[in-house]
């Protein structure tokens, strides 16, 4: 069950919660604004740049062919890498992984700033719930 | 979750920004994604282990001697409990990192940047330097009696243990 925000009044932020906020604030742009999705449209290029080179038409299939699902030895460009499969398995699993990732920094952030603000009890109210998670009060 | 699909559009899209790199710049770029993915995994089920800590009924006592006052130290506890229990996959992000950033000092590639800034901004938090000073300037007294406690020593939730002591400073 995923708990109501509290109404906390006349909160004021120490130079730790602005910065924390601010911190927050920018993990929330990477997924936001896609960030995340462009980096590994830029990484993806790199490392399927000579699987693109030969392709027509099918570019992206041919793609996703070359670099995410056809990593076997037969594949000249990987092979002397010799990556086991669950390894290749962990790098596919990355991409989705970031996005996880970017909601546990902010569950991680939250933690920490409420230990640094136990003796201010709005602040430390704000932060543990951020880091419990509660859905705003909006009607 | 990201679509295939989007990504490979990106790809095309972002065909311009396509560099040159060494094989072995490659090869560390696809371990760091690759330790990130294993470092997820571990982390998930260390929150996992903090959300499912239940402090013991014979831990409590003790921690009747001391005041909320702790929380920074503790947090410092909490963080060398998690930061253990993500081990060893932690140890190998951060080394994969550091070196793959070394590598990419001469050849200053764009995008090897961008992975290392994002993934750093997505793991790493805080300063475990001023957790380390918050715990030292505990006293030796509240040192002692935190690192008594057998429950601390693996992923604990702090915020449970500061509630508990809150409590007991409320009722007397």
């Amino acid at each position: 069950m995923v708990r109501q925000c509290p109404a906390i009044s006349n909160i004021s932020f120490d130079q730790d919660s602005l910065d924390a906020i601010a911190e927050i604030q920018e993990i929330h742009d990477l997924k936001k604004y896609g960030r995340i999705a462009v980096f590994l449209g830029h990484f993806l290029t790199i490392f399927g740049g000579v699987g693109l080179k030969g392709a027509s038409g099918s570019g992206a299939l041919r793609l996703e062919n070359k670099m995410l699902f056809k990593l076997g030895a037969s594949d000249a460009n990987q092979a002397s890498w010799n990556l086991t499969q669950v390894n290749w398995e962990y790098f596919l699993m990355s991409f989705q992984g970031l996005d996880q990732l970017a909601l546990q920094q902010i569950e991680k952030i939250a933690y920490r700033q409420a230990h640094l603000h136990i003796s201010k009890s709005k602040e430390y109210q704000f932060w543990r719930s951020i880091y419990l998670g509660c859905t705003p009060n909006v009607k | 979750m990201l679509n295939r699909f989007l990504l490979l559009a990106l790809c095309l899209l972002s065909f311009s920004a396509h560099s040159e790199l060494t094989e072995e710049m490659k090869y560390g770029s696809v371990l760091l994604q690759i330790n990130v993915a294993k470092f997820e995994e571990k982390q998930t089920e260390c929150m996992n282990r903090v959300r499912d800590y239940r402090l013991p009924v014979e831990e409590r006592e003790v921690l009747k001697k001391l005041d909320a006052s702790i929380s920074k130290g503790l947090y410092f506890l909490y963080k060398k409990s998690f930061d253990d229990c993500t081990q060893p996959e932690l140890f190998e992000l951060s080394q994969t990192l550091l070196q793959l950033q070394e590598l990419n000092k001469k050849e200053n590639n764009k995008v090897i940047n961008e992975q290392i800034r994002l993934i750093r901004q997505l793991v790493f938090t805080g300063s475990d330097i001023s957790n380390q000073r918050f715990y030292d300037s505990l006293s030796e007294f509240e040192k002692d009696i935190l690192e008594s406690i057998p429950s601390f020593k693996k992923p604990f939730d702090s915020l449970q243990v500061l509630d508990v002591i809150q409590s007991f400073s409320q009722a007397e």
